[in-house]
């Protein structure tokens, strides 16, 4: 099992084999896939040539600002968040992070007033300043619950509780314990 | 003697690898195949759900879209619009797993991997577009040049077409991954360990929970009350019902209103003016209906008219025929609508003047409209006052 000789946090995966593409299925679905996507390319361009040029920027424009902000700011958040807490801590503070980015990110149009329609009230009618506020919150007391359920564990001398060291189920097929050591049969 | 290929190969192996810098346990095979089984999924019902509402809108001749059940349209939409939602915390999380393959050195390492690298460019660059557009849509935020329906529309044929080809390339590595049973643990360079992996696996799925919820509301009622992003309110509105389109900026005024006829004409025995004393006078049907926005709210609300059936006997028309119905209103691409012979059989197509138990409201569709059931809002034609049989 691949798990079998990694090792806690960053560590490298056993034998990360790149296989690389190929074969009949790879070829078969390629073909298919680019011929949708020309069907498509040629829908937007006859359908809607006044906005083709606009349309292919926020194609081409939203996978390189996945790729080349979004990707490196979470990278930055995450490596200068991951030193002000402890390390136990840290999934469960990343996990409060995303979900509180990604509510403010969606929020965002809404709570700073871009566009809407201002003869129609009911379009938009809550106070998401309000809403977003409160869904932050509830994402963080959710996160300090957490925090402190592990907390008050790890404090626990009860070596049969302390997760470190316990083996896992024997239900679980991944056999690897969170300091990536193989525990020995019972 | 150095051809340029070699000199091209020199400096690309000079060039510095931002990929390596990633040295988040995160990048994990299995994190991946578990992100992109969700998404596979998610972008599937998306598209699927959104090629339904782009058929009833644009008919094909081969499809009779039923008039049953009537709620179809309410729960197909919303999940469209709710899964798409869901997808943007999976789509940012799957690119951030993935972060360290889009460096990949060396870049291009044979036809098949060119190929499969070249239609990534479709479907990230297809989804993020369609999450982005759809829900912006949602928030009435137009900042680009395109007209939405369409180019979101095209755009779902450019993400799908990628998404076949990817999971062409990677449903094996996926289903080995999750498995367990790849011995080379993936393509992705680190390994998580399960109670990392759990824990972001989860919180990808609590921001996905979270914005559902926080939004949902706008279709599903009893969530309304914490649905507090939500960009509609199913109580809010004239009559306690939203609206997409004003009265206002539909240019229909009250002297419109006022000097309102219905006239029905085309393939009929009989061509008839009404006024609304005349319709007024005919027997009154009720029907429980809900209105279903292509933007995912709805609303449930008791509708009073005449059944357009009735209306067309009166009016001895040709049956088994398209009826089209034209508005008030001017200029606008959903001024009229036309309803399917199946439909307009159906006691609970109402040509409605009461809403919740009062005459309808001018933004409602004053002093008529087209009530029917599992029908997209934009076709519940407003404010009616042509009933042409064709």
């Amino acid at each position: 099992m691949a798990d079998e000789h990694a090792t806690v946090g960053a560590s490298p995966a056993a034998n990360p084999v790149d296989h690389g593409p190929g074969g009949w299925s790879f070829w078969i679905t390629a073909i298919v896939g680019a011929a949708v996507v020309a069907f498509g390319i040629r829908g937007l361009w006859v359908n809607e040539p006044r906005g083709f040029t606009s349309a292919v920027q926020w194609l081409v424009g939203g996978a390189l600002a996945l790729d080349l902000l979004v990707v490196p700011l979470g990278a930055l958040v995450g490596y200068g968040a991951k030193r002000l807490v402890p390390a136990w801590s840290w999934p469960i503070v990343r996990a409060a992070l995303f979900v509180t980015v990604v509510l403010v990110v969606f929020a965002a149009p809404l709570v700073t007033h871009q566009g809407g329609t201002p003869d129609n009230p009911t379009v938009r009618p809550r106070d998401y300043t309000t809403g977003l506020v409160a869904a932050v919150a509830t994402t963080w007391a959710v996160a300090a619950a957490a925090l402190l359920a592990v907390g008050i564990r790890r404090r626990r001398p009860d070596p049969s509780t302390d997760h470190r060291d316990a083996a896992p189920p024997a239900s679980e097929r991944d056999v690897r314990d969170d300091a990536g050591r193989i525990p020995h049969a019972p | 003697m150095t051809t340029i290929t070699d000199r091209a190969r020199t400096l690309a192996a000079r060039a510095p690898d931002p990929g390596q810098h990633y040295r988040s346990e995160l990048h994990d095979t299995r994190i991946a195949a578990a992100l992109g089984s969700a998404l596979g999924i998610t972008f599937t019902v998306c598209f699927a759900t959104g090629l339904i509402s782009h058929v009833i809108q644009h008919p094909v001749g081969w499809l009779t879209w039923p008039a049953r059940p009537a709620g179809f349209y309410r729960v197909s939409q919303g999940v469209h619009i709710a899964t798409g939602m869901a997808s943007i915390p999976l789509v940012v999380a799957k690119l951030w797993v993935v972060a360290p393959r889009f460096w990949a050195r060396p870049a291009v390492r044979s036809v098949a991997h060119g190929v499969e690298r070249i239609l990534l460019l479709p479907l990230v660059g297809g989804a993020v577009f369609l999450l982005v557009t759809g829900t912006l849509n949602t928030f009435k935020w137009y900042p680009w040049g395109f007209n939405f329906p369409r180019a979101h529309y095209w755009a779902a044929w450019i993400m799908i077409g990628g998404l076949i080809a990817h999971i062409g390339a990677k449903a094996g590595l996926t289903w080995r991954s999750l498995a367990r049973n790849d011995p080379s643990g993936g393509e992705l360079a680190q390994a998580a360990s399960p109670t990392a992996r759990r824990w972001f696996l989860g919180s990808v799925a609590a921001g996905a929970g979270a914005l559902t919820v926080a939004t949902v509301g706008q279709t599903a009622h009893p969530f309304r009350g914490v649905s507090v992003l939500a960009p509609r309110d199913p109580d809010v509105g004239p009559q306690g019902i939203p609206i997409n389109r004003t009265a206002r900026s539909a240019r229909v005024t009250p002297d419109l209103v006022e000097a309102w006829t219905l006239r029905i004409a085309g393939r009929v025995g009989t061509e008839l003016t009404l006024t609304l004393d005349d319709v007024r006078a005919l027997p009154q049907h009720q029907a429980t209906l809900p209105i279903s926005c292509v933007e995912g709210w709805s609303a449930s609300a008791h509708w009073r008219g005449v059944r357009l059936r009735d209306m067309l006997e009166l009016a001895d028309a040709e049956p088994g025929r398209l009826i089209f119905l034209q508005s008030l209103q001017a200029r606008s691409l959903y001024r009229s609508s036309t309803v399917a012979p199946n439909v307009a059989a159906d006691p609970d197509t109402l040509l409605a003047l009461e809403l919740n138990g009062s005459p309808l409201a001018i933004d409602h569709g004053a002093p008529c409209r087209l009530i029917a059931p599992n029908r997209p809002g934009v076709l519940q034609t407003k404010w009616v006052d042509r009933v042409t049989v064709i």
